[in-house]
């Protein structure tokens, strides 16, 4: 059964849930950006940087992990707090569907990304955490393991569409070093000519030129859960379930915090929250 | 090519920078390879380059 009612939602937050803790340090990033927690100290645990193109699930070191269900039951967030260091920031929980590594700042070829969620689809239960088959419910990222150089060129992703086709996406100028932890996203980089059109997969990313510096970074696909504002610091903000949208968790979910921050550090984040059971 | 060189960029930059450029600058990175600085632009590499 799912939860359909609300005895159901409230029995459920009582007698049968899982609690997960955040508590993740801060890391130095740029203000007014995406700022992924996944390489952040604390709780859940510092994930690992990937290399090749990899699933992510419940287990994966960096996630929060919860029971996982027999169906027809399953999994919902329902309740979670949260104090940020800083002001005026925003919590975003992401499942981290699939992720890879090793991109070269240094490189002015193409280079190989090969992440399509259509080949994962049997795979940590993707086929049924991507959401719409269209594959719109996803988000698509550059995430930064490691500073690339100051100069600014321009990154251009050849993508393939949830229709087969593939294409280039508008260029990314990535003006100046861009830190560990710098997200970017993908989504709004589809250009006018293929308006209408969703990401299923990434095949390359192509730099005009070398940054300076190789770095690491990585092209990561993951689907928003819920989001939070903290607009004073250390501040106790509480969203319940009607807050959040009562977000389906289906098993397998590989649930981690990005930060959209105010100020040129994620500054902590704290916070705690109940994926209720039923 | 030298700075005021006139160019192009050809795929798979040349949907998002389809006009022609000019050089305004050519510098060594970091790592020691040579870039071509097209104004506001940025960094170009030499085979993503066109003269016009």
């Amino acid at each position: 059964m799912t939860i359909q009612t609300r005895d159901q939602l409230i029995n459920a937050m009582g007698n049968n849930f899982s609690r997960f803790i955040l508590d993740k340090a801060s890391i130095a990033s740029q203000a007014g950006t995406y700022v992924s927690l996944w390489r952040a100290t604390g709780q859940p645990g510092q994930g690992a940087i990937p290399a090749a193109t990899a699933t992510c699930n419940n287990n994966t070191t960096g996630t929060l992990n919860f029971m996982q269900q027999v169906s027809p039951a399953t999994s919902y967030i329902v309740y979670t707090d949260l104090a940020t260091g800083n002001s005026a920031m925003t919590l975003e929980i992401h499942d981290r569907l699939a992720h890879m590594g090793g991109l070269n700042g240094t490189l002015a070829t193409a280079q190989t990304v090969s992440l399509d969620i259509n080949t994962l689809a049997g795979t940590d239960n993707i086929s049924e955490r991507k959401g719409d088959a269209d594959f719109s419910d996803i988000s698509w990222w550059l995430e930064w393991y490691t500073a690339t150089g100051s100069t600014v060129v321009t990154a251009t992703v050849n993508v393939t569409y949830n229709d087969g086709t593939t294409g280039n996406l508008t260029g990314l100028s990535l003006a100046a070093t861009r830190p560990a932890s710098f997200m970017v996203a993908l989504n709004t980089l589809v250009p006018s000519a293929s308006a209408g059109k969703f990401i299923r997969g990434v095949n390359t990313v192509t730099l005009s030129a070398t940054t300076g510096t190789a770095g690491s970074f990585g092209v990561t696909a993951t689907r928003l859960k819920a989001a939070v504002g903290s607009p004073i610091a250390n501040f106790k903000v509480v969203a319940d379930w009607a807050q959040l949208g009562l977000p389906h968790i289906p098993n397998s979910s590989a649930l981690f915090p990005i930060v959209l921050t105010s100020t040129t550090s994620s500054g902590t984040v704290r916070g705690a929250g109940k994926i209720a059971h039923g | 090519m030298e700075v005021n060189t006139v160019v192009k960029v050809p795929e798979p930059f040349h949907e998002t920078y389809p006009d022609t450029y000019v050089v305004t600058e050519v510098l060594q990175t970091e790592d020691e390879q040579e870039v071509y600085i097209l104004g506001e632009i940025g960094a170009f590499s030499v085979c993503y380059l066109e003269v016009v």
